[in-house]
């Protein structure tokens, strides 16, 4: 739950050795929790509750897949929901043209592909040649290829049903009998892909190559200096961000309809809120972020709403200012004061 | 022929100049500060709301026009005193900072005005014979605004004492300081302006456009584009980036479907930008 960033001071390797051990004791009970409550969920709330979730899991999914993005290469996407809409599109353009089981795995199969297949390829493109387009200048490409996505979605709307966007398509099904409807089974599918996917990245988060990419954020110079190739780091990460919001895009095909709107500015813009206000460089402060501020954002109706969003957008600037860490590292910052 | 010829060239000037005017406070204040302010299009939209309240306390146009780059220069003052000026060297928190400045000057516009839709009435709505075309006079009149705005702000940034101290801060801050400017002061300057210069264009472009809430993000990735094509921290770059994405546009959108057109420009900018991150210009 920790970061795993050194203070500065700290000899190098001294965090990491702490981190193992506070990873022992102090991380598996609020993962044991948070496993609990995502199981017992679909048994202690309302049908319509667990539609709500279903959806706001595969957002938590898609700020996560950011997180990662940001914590091991360093940048920030301002166009990650076009990764999601490319998802969600590739699923309901398959389930057209072939219903049914095979369709839905196929679907499945070729969101995460390209989903993860166009990052590789921007990726490619702009961290692999002699001058690196990285930082802010990242921000500005994504921004612009979101916008260059949602444009032909609009654009060519004979095959992606323009600005009405898709519907109709046949229902994803997991097994001949079992279908992706009603609220149970698709919550059931998306809460297990989450869990997976998660518990992968910690995974691999761990394993050397992942702190490599660490490594590799945090000093690009040093890690550039010792042999760690920055460019093609960050090229993995931003594949497999890719392919994690493809996957996330695919799981919100149970909703019954996809629209341009998923490559809009605006759902770009909530998935960096939902991460910055969550906390970055966690995982899985992105993922509360999404689901927390989004069920408070149905909670609130009518003109309520635009005074909400004014609120996140101070509370966005607040944070950033004085607490990059977000809502996890401060939750990190009190169960370590109370642990000393 | 030559009619449909002359009306495109016009087109594109049209659309150039109205790119290069929206993307001019956004070129300020990346150029001079390095700082992506993704709170542009709010305030270039805050400049349109300017326009609608000042016609409607008065009922003139111009008065819009002369206050909106007051308010909105204001708002700048206080975006860079509160958050911007922090945040130097964090380059990437400064995009999210900004993200969430534009979150609020849209919500509060909405709060104020209303979510709904305005209409601003075109001040000067006849046409002119240009040979054989009729064009709008307004448009014609922003084609003139926009060069005579950046012949000032050439003379601005190179004829006069503070545009010194302006690039004299940019090309090193502490030398520049350690010459008696203070870059802090000179920041301001430059955040102010370069807000101003949003809201101006955005009073300027209230009769060409639906005006609501919203209506800055359709430009956002163009203006931005237009800024990185040409290259950053040049006026000559901005002019070029400008021809490059409304000339194309023009050209594109009349061979094809106008929304492909669009993406099409950026997709070429795009391309420029990964083979010279510097802009073209440079």
């Amino acid at each position: 739950m920790t970061s795993v960033d050194a203070p500065p001071d700290a000899p190098p390797g001294a965090a990491l050795a702490k981190q193992r051990r506070i990873n022992l004791g102090w991380s598996v009970l609020p993962n044991a929790v948070m496993l609990a409550l995502i199981v017992a969920f679909p048994f202690i709330a309302s049908d319509y509750q667990v539609g709500l979730m279903t959806q706001f899991l595969t957002f938590g999914l898609l700020a996560m897949s950011l997180d990662l993005l940001g914590d091991r290469a360093g940048l920030v996407s301002f166009g990650h929901g076009a990764w999601f809409g490319l998802g969600a599109y590739t699923l309901a353009l398959t389930l057209e043209r072939l219903p049914g089981v095979g369709g839905t795995y196929l679907g499945f199969l070729l969101a995460a592909s390209v989903g993860g297949g166009f990052a590789a390829l921007l990726g490619s493109q702009l961290f692999l040649g002699r001058q690196r387009v990285g930082g802010v200048y990242f921000g500005i490409v994504t921004l612009a290829v979101a916008a260059i996505l949602q444009l032909v979605v609009m654009g060519w709307s004979s095959f992606t049903g323009g600005s009405n966007g898709l519907y109709g398509f046949a229902t994803p099904e997991l097994a001949p009998g079992l279908p992706l409807t009603g609220t149970q089974a698709p919550y059931g599918l998306a809460a297990t892909v989450c869990i997976l996917i998660y518990a992968g990245l910690k995974w691999a988060l761990r394993s050397s190559l992942g702190l490599s990419l660490l490594a590799a954020r945090q000093n690009s110079l040093r890690a550039e200096g010792i042999g760690i190739p920055i460019g093609r780091f960050q090229l993995l990460v931003f594949s497999a961000a890719g392919a994690i919001a493809g996957i996330a895009g695919a799981l919100y095909i149970p909703v019954g309809f996809v629209s341009p709107d998923l490559f809009g500015l605006t759902f770009s813009t909530y998935v960096i809120v939902w991460m910055v206000l969550g906390g970055r460089g966690t995982l899985i402060g992105g993922f509360l972020g999404a689901i927390g501020l989004s069920f408070l954002e149905t909670a609130l109706s009518g003109s309520f709403v635009t005074l909400w969003l004014l609120m996140v957008g101070v509370l966005l600037i607040v944070v950033v200012l004085v607490w990059p860490r977000g809502a996890m590292g401060a939750l990190g910052a009190v169960t370590r004061a109370i642990r000393t | 022929m030559t009619a449909t010829v002359l009306t495109q060239i016009v087109n594109g000037l049209s659309l150039a100049s109205i790119l290069i005017l929206i993307a001019l406070g956004l070129a300020v204040i990346f150029g001079l500060l390095g700082v992506i302010n993704l709170a542009h299009a709010d305030l270039f939209m805050a400049g349109m709301y300017a326009v609608v309240l000042a016609q409607g306390v008065t009922g003139n146009f111009w008065f819009g026009v002369l206050a909106a780059p007051l308010i909105v220069g204001a708002i700048g003052f206080v975006v860079e005193l509160g958050v911007v000026r922090w945040l130097r060297a964090r380059p990437l928190d400064t995009l999210l900072a900004t993200l969430g400045v534009g979150i609020v000057i849209r919500e509060g516009v909405k709060l104020l005005f209303g979510a709904g839709y305005r209409q601003v009435a075109n001040p000067l709505p006849g046409s002119i014979a240009i040979g054989p075309v009729a064009y709008p006079i307004y448009r014609l009149l922003l084609i003139a605004v926009t060069a005579s705005i950046l012949a000032g702000l050439a003379a601005w940034l190179y004829r006069t004492a503070p545009g010194l101290r302006l690039r004299a801060m940019l090309q090193d801050r502490e030398t520049a300081a350690a010459y008696g400017i203070d870059p802090e002061r000179a920041s301001l300057v430059a955040f102010v302006v370069g807000a101003a210069l949003a809201g101006l264009a955005g009073a300027l472009m209230s009769p060409l456009v639906t005006v609501g809430p919203d209506v800055g993000i359709i430009y956002l990735a163009r203006a931005f584009m237009v800024v990185v094509v040409g290259g950053v921290g040049s006026l000559l770059g901005l002019v070029g980036g400008g021809v490059i994405i409304g000339g194309g546009d023009t050209l594109a959108g009349y061979f094809l479907n106008p929304t492909i057109a669009n993406a099409a420009v950026l997709v070429l900018a795009v391309v420029i930008l990964r083979f010279r991150p510097g802009g073209l210009f440079r």
